[in-house]
């Protein structure tokens, strides 16, 4: 690095403006809308300087900037009336922006200019921090200015210093900035040693996915964006059903209470939900439509349906209840830890308790009869909790397993999986809508149309259903599983 | 996006002064901006150290297939780029004359550009033709300095006049004073009586200081190299009347 500084600032025309420490953060959607766009949101704090937002093409080809008053803008709405608000809201609609990484840069800048003191391009030293720091050199050149600025960097080229970045992709440039990735993740990997008792082992994956859990909490309360939900349910999910598939080695007393103030929390979380998935669907629902039955009732009750749902999940979350929940659930932890109460499978081998709970769960899976699919919605529901909970084992212990047929494992489940999420929706969302109906004026009609429709695109659904598990059951997607239980025994 | 224009039928008001001082001070509040000189002079692309461009003509200009976008250049500060001046632009009356629609010609070449920025700054040459009649077309706001002579006086009238007649918003028009020294009798007596007679003049003015000519020498706004005297004073308060008045949000 202080080669490329020497050279730097020997290079006629190169002023430098001194090291700087700035303090960055990337920003992006739950669903990477920023990424899909190709561009890279970032909000970079500098001493004495203040706030400045950019928002950056992937390809570098454009720099916008801005100053602003904000701390950490959350939505497109909170920054300035303009066209960078304009432009995030085209892009991100309506998600909200969370810090994705975050980290300490050391800063240089450089302004290159010409003979008549013509600015060319603005040359920007970033040094990341840690052992090792990473040194990227970027390089905006002012438009119009691309080639003067070609022909100032290709000393830099000739000499080796500098490396091109094919594409200024956020990757690659948190990597070599040296920029930590924020804690936050949904599913969070731990890592086990396939030896390790299974109590021990299991309280460490049900610690860090407590913090996923709570990790959300805020968000749900202050209703920010329906992906908060989203991934508290996720994470619900997998804790409940880890209680169930791994509790050989818990002991049985305490995780009585804890179920039941889980399945209150699956309950209030369930109705939002379902709520809101149905408020993005309505529109394609209703497309279908005649076009001349009024909608704005049943809109306007289901987003009071959906309020009342968040403002009981929101009282829920705040209350002494969920309180007295939380403090329970740590001291579970904390017992399951410290090797308290046992169960009789405490002292297994963690990576022996998943492969058994794995191979008890594919079994029921492939125990379905696809004739009841036509039949009975209850026994498909039953199948696709059976088919979410392999997922989550596969998923939550996945470091204790090989990497090639455990992926290949959850790519063929994954597929069963979505066409069952999605006949299950389209059950749900005909019960709702027929109960909302039911309670706006004039709403019959509209019980009439979209119960025909929603009905045909379950039995369209389930065809594929019928499909997918064929396919689920077929040696050549069984094989990752045999290979999966094989290799981890 | 919002454009201005700078403009007055008399030379030598500060027009262009204006134009690159308070393009200057837009980009600073944090509005990404583009000025487009279009005299083909091109004293504020000199001001911007940028040299002039040389089209052959001006019909070669106006039929620019992919809009102005290839002729942007950066300046040396971050939220504000230029469309330098060309020298084709001096026989563009006659290109415009020759097309269907004159009067829309300039608005169309700029229109794919808007997205890009939040306000654009027009430089224009001080004379009535069909190219300002473009401008005052495609211009939300026509910023006029006036020196507060007779003759510059008479000028502005003369535009309100022509516009008025010609149906062109009038109501565009935002006047201000450029030039006035206090020490004279007459500047301080016809400011008093354009700002009676003309209620929508600004109540800022630009002063006349020898700070503001250092530009050509310095190559750059006044507010760059001079932040404290009276002259770039005098265009932050202009700056912050005209945001005032059009409801933008003066600052970041």
């Amino acid at each position: 690095m202080p080669q490329l500084v020497d050279a730097l600032c020997a290079q006629s025309g190169v002023l430098s403006e001194g090291w700087n420490t700035e303090r960055r953060w990337y920003l992006e959607t739950f669903d990477g809308r920023l990424a899909a766009a190709k561009q890279v949101l970032s909000v970079v704090k500098r001493p004495r300087l203040g706030t400045e937002i950019q928002l950056r093409t992937l390809a570098g080809e454009t720099t916008e900037q801005l100053t602003s008053e904000l701390a950490m803008p959350q939505f497109a709405s909170q920054f300035r009336p303009g066209r960078m608000q304009l432009r995030l809201a085209q892009i991100t609609l309506g998600r909200a922006l969370l810090p994705r990484a975050v980290g300490q840069l050391k800063v240089l800048r450089c302004q290159c200019q010409d003979a008549t003191g013509k600015l060319l391009a603005g040359l920007q030293l970033e040094v990341g921090r840690g052992r090792q720091p990473r040194v990227v050199l970027r390089v905006c050149p002012a438009r119009g200015f691309e080639r003067a600025t070609q022909r100032v960097l290709r000393p830099f080229l000739a000499l080796g210093l500098v490396v091109p970045l094919k594409a200024d992709a956020a990757a690659p440039l948190l990597q070599h900035a040296g920029l930590a990735r924020c804690a936050y993740t949904c599913k969070p990997l731990i890592r086990l040693r396939p030896q390790l008792a299974a109590a021990p082992a299991v309280a460490q994956v049900l610690s860090a996915y407590t913090h996923s859990l709570r990790a959300n909490e805020g968000g749900i309360v202050a209703d920010l964006d329906g992906e908060f939900l989203h991934d508290y349910r996720v994470v619900l999910r997998c804790l409940r059903a880890w209680l169930g598939d791994l509790k050989p080695c818990m002991a049985q007393p305490p995780l009585r209470a804890l179920r039941a103030g889980l399945t209150t929390l699956n309950r209030l979380t369930g109705k939002l939900r379902d709520l809101d998935v149905l408020t993005r669907q309505l529109d394609a629902y209703l497309a279908q439509g005649d076009g001349m039955t009024p909608t704005i009732p049943l809109r306007e009750r289901l987003a009071t349906c959906r309020a009342q749902a968040h403002t009981e999940l929101a009282a829920h979350l705040k209350s002494p209840v969920y309180r007295s929940f939380q403090r329970q659930w740590t001291g579970f932890l904390a017992a399951l830890t410290a090797g308290k109460h046992p169960g009789r499978g405490s002292h297994l081998p963690i990576r022996d308790l998943v492969r058994r709970a794995i191979g008890k769960r594919r079994a029921r899976v492939l125990a379905f009869d696809p004739a009841l699919a036509q039949t009975n919605p209850s026994a498909l529901h039953e199948l696709r909790k059976n088919c979410k909970r392999l997922r989550y084992l596969l998923e939550g212990f996945a470091l204790l397993f090989a990497r090639g047929p455990l992926r290949l494992a959850v790519e063929e489940l994954k597929n069963l999986q979505r066409t069952l999420g999605e006949t299950w929706d389209l059950h749900v969302h005909l019960g709702l809508l027929t109960r909302l109906c039911a309670e706006v004026p004039g709403g019959a009609p509209l019980v009439v149309v979209l119960g025909a429709r929603l009905c045909s695109l379950e039995a369209q659904q389930v065809v594929l259903v019928v499909a997918a598990i064929g396919h689920f059951r077929s040696p050549q997607a069984q094989r990752p599983y045999a290979d999966l239980l094989a290799r981890a025994a | 996006m919002m454009t201005f224009a700078t403009y007055n039928l008399k030379g030598g008001v500060g027009k262009t002064a204006a134009a690159v001082n308070l393009s200057y001070l837009a980009s600073l509040g944090g509005h990404k901006t583009l000025l487009w000189d279009l005299d083909p002079q091109g004293a504020a692309s000199f001001y911007f150290r940028i040299e002039p461009t040389a089209t052959k003509n001006s019909a070669t200009l106006l039929e620019r297939k992919r809009g102005l976008g290839p002729a942007v250049r950066g300046t040396n500060y971050p939220a504000l780029e230029i469309i330098p001046a060309d020298l084709g632009y001096r026989d563009m009356d006659l290109a415009l004359g020759e097309l269907r629609k004159p009067n829309e010609r300039l608005g169309k070449l700029l229109a794919p550009l808007a997205a890009d920025y939040d306000l654009a700054f027009i430089d224009c040459a001080p004379h009535l033709s069909l190219t300002s009649e473009n401008v005052f077309d495609l211009a939300h706001w026509l910023l006029v300095p006036v020196i507060p002579t007779p003759l510059a006086v008479r000028a502005y009238t003369q535009l309100r006049e022509f516009c008025e007649r010609g149906k062109l918003a009038h109501k565009k028009l935002l006047p201000f004073f450029s030039m006035v020294d206090r020490r004279r009798q007459l500047h301080c007596k016809v400011v008093t009586q354009f700002a009676q007679e003309h209620p929508e003049v600004l109540h800022s003015f630009v002063p006349y200081t020898s700070q503001v000519e250092k530009m050509g020498e310095q190559r750059a706004p006044v507010q760059t190299f001079a932040p404290s005297s009276p002259g770039a004073r005098a265009f932050v308060a202009l700056w912050a009347a005209i945001c005032a008045r059009v409801g933008l949000p003066n600052g970041p």
